[in-house]
């Protein structure tokens, strides 16, 4: 066989020989944005708070990013604007969310009782709770007729400060009013999320892609609703849990 | 794929100044390429599959220190194939690696159909190729499967261009060898 003809032969090899390759995009992008969150602060370390890293699609501007910083009341936001970058959607999901649990046993898991939204079309929800974030992270996830989640409202004790960072994409985010002075963010647009342990470290297993999600803190409760509702009936579902407050 | 090194330049700069975007397009650029040399290291799917992310979010952060006027493509194979290497100095991972002899049970496996008329020359290549000393079949494979240059095959193989160029010598006089004496038999 002559050297030409060996060199042609083992080219037509190659699709035999290798395995279908996957789709890295979604998960290189996602990565970096988790591995750009800044380390944590000692204090913020000793204080066992979390660090919860809301990759989202923004647009960055200062007024923003000082609401932000504002509305959490801590420092170390960081809010960046890039542009055309797509990310599939996908349904909210109770797999990251933890281990299911009657909610009458999440104040001894976690030291706190979740406020449970009192609105009519919201009974019956599944509760799941990860200790392993924060001093823990109460899910509550309403499934709709399909079994499939319809909302999840998180909460979490944030107790230091609190690190957040935002990755620019295709959706909207803006400051919105939940009731008289409590303001929130409202994301708009599929993101993907992650949460830190009190050791600072990323829960890889905590990352995943989420929806339009209204993200506020009342008190030393951070909340967030993640739902394919429009923002208006977002909005009052988080005033409801805000009303149980002090 | 065509890749005018200008193209990939031009991408790299921007997604040093934090333009993810482009980024993300040189990742759709070299996802497929990225796996394959990974692939070629790991021999195994998911292994490959997070080696090669694991390179791009490496390679990403370290932007900076490329050096000006460097190809992308060669320094983001060298990165990939070093976070494979690494993953198989495990071990524990090392005993699920697959031959690449064994390499349809791996990869894309024929239909029934593709299979009954598979050219005999090409299962008798892909052989040989599996009897190859590992060095040398790494060579092979970056050169010729997946059409490296000899800088990004010395890159992804870790080795000194003159060490291509015997090995690949050696390995092609083997195969040329082990197929002349099938044709005899």
């Amino acid at each position: 066989m002559t050297e030409d003809r060996l060199e042609l032969e083992l080219s037509n090899l190659s699709e035999r020989v290798f395995p279908e390759s996957p789709s890295l995009v979604d998960g290189v992008m996602a990565g970096i944005a988790i591995a750009e969150h800044p380390e944590p602060r000692r204090s913020w370390v000793a204080a066992a708070a979390v660090a919860a890293v809301i990759v989202a699609a923004v647009l960055a501007f200062p007024a923003s990013r000082e609401a932000l910083a504002r509305l959490l009341g801590i420092g170390g936001v960081t809010i960046e604007h890039v542009t055309d970058y797509d990310l599939p959607a996908v349904p909210p999901t109770a797999e990251p969310l933890g281990e299911e649990v009657e909610l009458e046993d999440v104040l001894g898991l976690v030291g706190f009782a979740p406020r449970v939204p009192e609105v009519a079309q919201l009974t019956n929800p599944g509760v799941f709770v990860r200790t392993d974030i924060a001093d823990g992270l109460v899910s509550l996830v309403y499934r709709n007729e399909g079994e499939t989640a319809g909302l999840i409202l998180t909460q979490f004790r944030t107790a230091g400060e609190v690190a957040i960072k935002q990755l620019a994409g295709n959706a909207d985010f803006r400051e919105v009013t939940i009731a008289g002075g409590l303001r929130g963010f409202w994301i708009e647009g599929t993101h993907p999320i992650a949460f830190f342990g009190p050791d600072g470290e990323v829960r890889q297993d905590s990352a995943r892609l989420v929806g339009d999600t209204l993200v506020w803190q009342d008190g030393g409760l951070t909340s967030r609703i993640e739902s394919a509702l429009p923002l208006a009936e977002v909005v009052e579902i988080a005033r409801s849990i805000s009303s149980q407050s002090g | 794929m065509d890749r005018p090194p200008e193209i990939d330049r031009e991408l790299a700069a921007r997604a040093r100044h934090g333009d993810l975007a482009a980024y993300s397009q040189l990742v759709r650029r070299y996802e497929q390429l990225a796996f394959r040399v990974a692939w070629l290291v790991c021999r195994s799917p998911a292994e490959a599959e997070d080696a090669a992310q694991e390179g791009f979010i490496k390679a990403y952060r370290a932007l900076g220190q490329m050096r000006e006027g460097a190809e992308f493509r060669p320094w983001l194979l060298q990165i990939v194939a070093n976070q494979a290497r690494n993953r198989v100095r495990s071990a524990s991972r090392r005993a699920r690696y697959e031959s690449l002899a064994a390499v349809d049970a791996v990869g894309a496996v024929p239909s029934p159909e593709a299979a009954a008329v598979a050219h005999d020359q090409q299962q008798r290549l892909l052989a040989a190729l599996g009897r190859l000393p590992e060095g040398e079949r790494m060579i092979v494979a970056c050169r010729y499967l997946l059409e490296l240059t000899e800088s990004e095959t010395a890159a992804v193989a870790g080795v000194p261009r003159g060490t291509v160029k015997s090995r690949l010598s050696r390995a092609m006089g083997r195969l040329r060898e082990e197929l002349a004496e099938v044709e005899r038999d």
